[in-house]
């Protein structure tokens, strides 16, 4: 899963917090997400924001 | 000789992931493929006890070393031979940390794994022979086992004519040329058509085979992992900054968020400013406890492991993740989020 | 464009005095007037100490080097630092050769690494074989670290521009004519044009590097006019593996740049340079990939040098650019460190190209033994050891400053061996 920057994998300082807080939550129900498909081979699960905003 | 035979839970015949986190018993004779390692070595040699050992219980911890060693010493060993591991990576790392640590007590050992087996790069100055990348392999490896004792037991040592797994080092040295004159004839032959010629070998990265999937998140136990150096604020347990040589757990019971100033990260590999504002930045415990709260997460794990992913050799990197895998499994944990920076 | 003239003065000698002068190769240093280039609030007070070839010396923490040079009285080199950017480019930039100034001491986001002046980092390192002028710091209470870090980048390029100036009026040793990269589209003879793609990190604070005078996070790849890099256009302010920086010096005498010179109108036209970021985005890093293999091609390259900056993410730009122009068509080198492990036996490559070429600095972890020195300066305790400043110490390689340029300054390469297991 991409993140925005290697010194923040789970954050985004240029968010407003509570922004910041939704993308975070956004982010750890994706890899919920990815935890429970199966998958063959290394797979990028890319996390679309506005879909959960 | 008298041999003690090494083997995880699984060629004992005591189960598979479910029994992974046994601890270490005796049993007397062959069990397993040592009861074929035995017919092809016949009667010069006798497997006198087998030591069994889960794999999370023995790959989790250093420890587990010593306490095998220390019973196959009593089991009257004159040889150790463990494994064949073939590609499985905390079987293999066992197998390569009891031979390291009973060659370097002066008890002579063998372990059998594939060349690719993660475990390898552990067995320290213990021979190591190849086995198949799987256990259909068993019978050829098994021989190749059974000719590298009888080798053994003569007193010579094992080459790579003997099925011995020779480990190509990249030795350093100084030479001639700085490397930005060796770049610019490199490009120069490259253009002139010797195409593939390069100093460092290209490719060769692994590919993991991806585990099955955990069937529903909220019934699952959910850990948090990180190689973002993030640790108690003043770094108690002095994680390095670069070069890990270890790794660390911290208890997170009842913490909801990773608090500014009580939390920080020690990586040296990247800008931490935003990560000390907000070290649930790089580790999401804020969000991962909501949601536990909420029920999305079944539970969330006690602790989170950590090291620093910052100029770690790509061996130790993997031997950290095969102690990891068998860390939490051996906790009951059955997926986990691991960030990394 | 004009071409650039380097003035080279050959310090063979170095000392302390009241008043900096130059003369006959050797370079005096006014303690008294490099102080007062440092004054500056973020700074309590400095240490002026010179440590040069065969000296026992240990120079812990090192910070960032910097070349003397001055265009003359009043500088004119590090434009958008103590030069206006839009100065006049080329003339005549002169050159302190064998000298450099540098900076060491703690500073919270520097990884500590080391300089010898003799033994095997001496060796290993291209600060071992200069004649180094070394400035102790003590940062003022009321400051903060990134204060003191500013001020003593601006003292040390004012320290650089100082020095030189003693040697303006002195006979020179040399006078280097460099002239400016083969335009595209003009006639090479049938030589092969080669460039040189110079990635810069670009990370934020003690993690970025400054193009005149400010950090190419967020810009696109860019070419270059390499006499500006000769001129301190390039200045760093990067503090990670001490073995994989790229100091201010070294931007200065880039090395892939010389080594095309060097070859320039016999094996090859030298086509230029392009700089990039190293952004901290995959997307971002894929972009500023592609944006560059289309400039060199737009540029007429055939061929380019890559280097980076740094490691990990680092290797991933560097991999995505080698990529992108061989798809291009391009022939393309990249100059990595291998992370093979102390022993060497793992594997090399953390990120690796999918084709393309690779030369190897050195191993990041292979130990080297180095002997006790009889002074250190930059501290008391090297913490990487724990073990006293001027003691015998075992180090990896990735400690010692510049030991495994990413630049491709050093002399350090791998080769395969055999090996059944490791030595007991």
């Amino acid at each position: 899963m991409p993140g925005r920057g290697i010194p923040y994998p789970a954050g985004d300082p240029d968010l407003p917090p509570p922004a910041e807080q939704a993308w975070r939550r956004r982010l750890v129900q994706r890899a919920l997400e990815a935890v429970t498909t199966a998958i063959e081979r290394p797979t990028i699960f890319d996390v679309r924001e506005e879909a959960h905003a | 000789m008298r041999i003690v035979h090494y083997v995880n839970q699984f060629y004992a015949g005591l189960g598979g992931e479910e029994a992974a986190g046994s601890g270490p018993r005796v049993l007397d004779g062959t069990v397993g493929p040592g009861r074929l390692l035995a017919q092809l070595l016949g009667d010069a040699h006798q497997i006198v006890a087998t030591i069994v050992c889960g794999d999370d219980y023995a790959a989790s911890t250093d420890a587990a070393a010593a306490e095998l060693l220390e019973m196959t010493r009593d089991a009257g060993a004159e040889l150790l031979v463990a494994g064949p591991a073939f590609g499985s990576g905390r079987y293999g790392l066992a197998c390569a940390r009891l031979v390291a640590a009973a060659q370097a007590a002066g008890l002579p050992a063998l372990a059998a794994m594939h060349p690719d087996n993660p475990g390898l790069t552990e067995a320290g100055a213990a021979p190591v022979v190849a086995a198949g990348a799987t256990s259909r392999q068993m019978r050829p490896t098994l021989q190749t086992v059974a000719a590298a004792i009888e080798k053994l037991a003569t007193g010579a040592t094992l080459t790579v004519a003997d099925g011995r797994v020779a480990r190509a080092a990249r030795t350093g040295r100084l030479v001639e040329q700085r490397a930005a004159a060796r770049a610019v004839e490199l490009v120069l032959r490259r253009l002139a058509g010797e195409r593939d010629l390069t100093e460092v070998p290209i490719g060769g990265f692994d590919v993991v085979a991806p585990s099955a999937p955990v069937e529903a998140a909220a019934s699952a136990t959910i850990a948090l992992v990180t190689e973002g150096a993030v640790v108690p604020a003043g770094n108690p347990d002095r994680l390095e900054s670069a070069r890990a040589t270890r790794w660390l757990r911290y208890p997170i019971e009842g913490i909801d968020s990773l608090a500014s100033g009580e939390w920080e990260s020690v990586d040296g590999g990247f800008a931490t400013t935003a990560a000390n504002a907000d070290p649930n930045r790089v580790l999401p415990l804020d969000a991962a406890r909501t949601l536990e709260r909420e029920g999305t997460i079944g539970r969330l794990h006690n602790e989170f492991l950590v090291t620093v992913g910052n100029g770690t050799p790509v061996a130790t990197a993997r031997r950290f993740g095969v102690e990891w895998a068998a860390e939490l499994r051996k906790a009951g944990v059955q997926a986990a989020i691991l960030t990394a920076t | 464009m004009s071409a650039l003239r380097r003035i080279i003065h050959d310090v063979r000698s170095l000392k302390l005095g009241n008043a900096t002068r130059y003369e006959q190769h050797q370079l005096v240093v006014g303690q008294d007037q490099v102080a007062a280039l440092f004054a500056d609030p973020a700074l309590a007070s400095v240490r002026v100490h010179t440590a040069v070839p065969g000296d026992r010396v240990r120079i812990i923490a090192p910070l960032d080097v910097v070349e003397p040079r001055s265009k003359g009285p009043g500088g004119g080199v590090f434009p958008g630092w103590i030069a206006r950017v839009n100065r006049k480019r080329g003339g005549d930039t002169h050159v302190l050769r064998g000298a450099a100034v540098l900076a060491a001491g703690y500073l919270p986001r520097n990884q500590e690494g080391l300089i010898d002046m003799s033994g095997p980092a001496a060796e290993r390192s291209p600060f071992g074989q200069t004649h180094n002028v070394v400035i102790e710091f003590d940062r003022a209470d009321d400051a903060s670290w990134q204060e003191a870090e500013v001020a003593l980048r601006r003292g040390l390029l004012a320290l650089a521009v100082h020095l030189a100036d003693a040697a303006v009026d002195a006979t020179p040793d040399a006078i280097e004519e460099l002239a400016p990269p083969h335009r595209a589209g003009t006639s090479t003879g049938g030589l092969p044009r080669v460039g040189a793609i110079t990635n810069l990190q670009t990370q934020g604070a003690f993690k970025d590097v400054f193009v005149y005078g400010r950090s190419m996070a967020g810009s696109l790849p860019t070419l270059f006019d390499p006499a500006e890099i000769e001129d301190g256009a390039v200045v760093s302010g990067q503090y990670g593996h001490p073995a994989l920086r790229n100091p201010t010096y070294l931007h200065q005498n880039h090395p892939v740049i010389a080594e095309l010179r060097a070859r320039d109108g016999q094996d090859l036209c030298f086509a230029g340079v392009v700089l990039c970021p190293e952004p901290v985005q995959q997307a971002d890093k894929e972009l500023v990939s592609t944006h560059a293999a289309w400039l060199c091609r737009t540029a007429g390259f055939d061929a380019a040098i890559v280097t980076k900056e740094g490691a990990g993410n680092a290797d991933n730009d560097l991999m995505l650019k080698v990529d992108a122009l061989e798809a291009d068509g391009l022939t393309a080198v990249a100059l990595y460190a291998e992370l093979s492990g102390a022993d060497g036996t793992g594997p090399p490559l953390v990120a690796g190209p999918r084709r393309g070429a690779v030369v190897s600095t050195g191993n990041y972890d292979q130990r080297v033994k180095l002997p006790a020195v009889e002074r250190a300066f930059g501290g008391t305790r090297l913490r990487i050891a724990d073990a006293e400043a001027t003691a015998a110490v075992e180090v990896p390689t990735a400690a010692i400053l510049c030991a495994l340029s990413p630049l491709g300054a050093g002399r350090l390469t791998c080769r395969s061996e055999q090996q059944l297991g490791a030595t007991a």
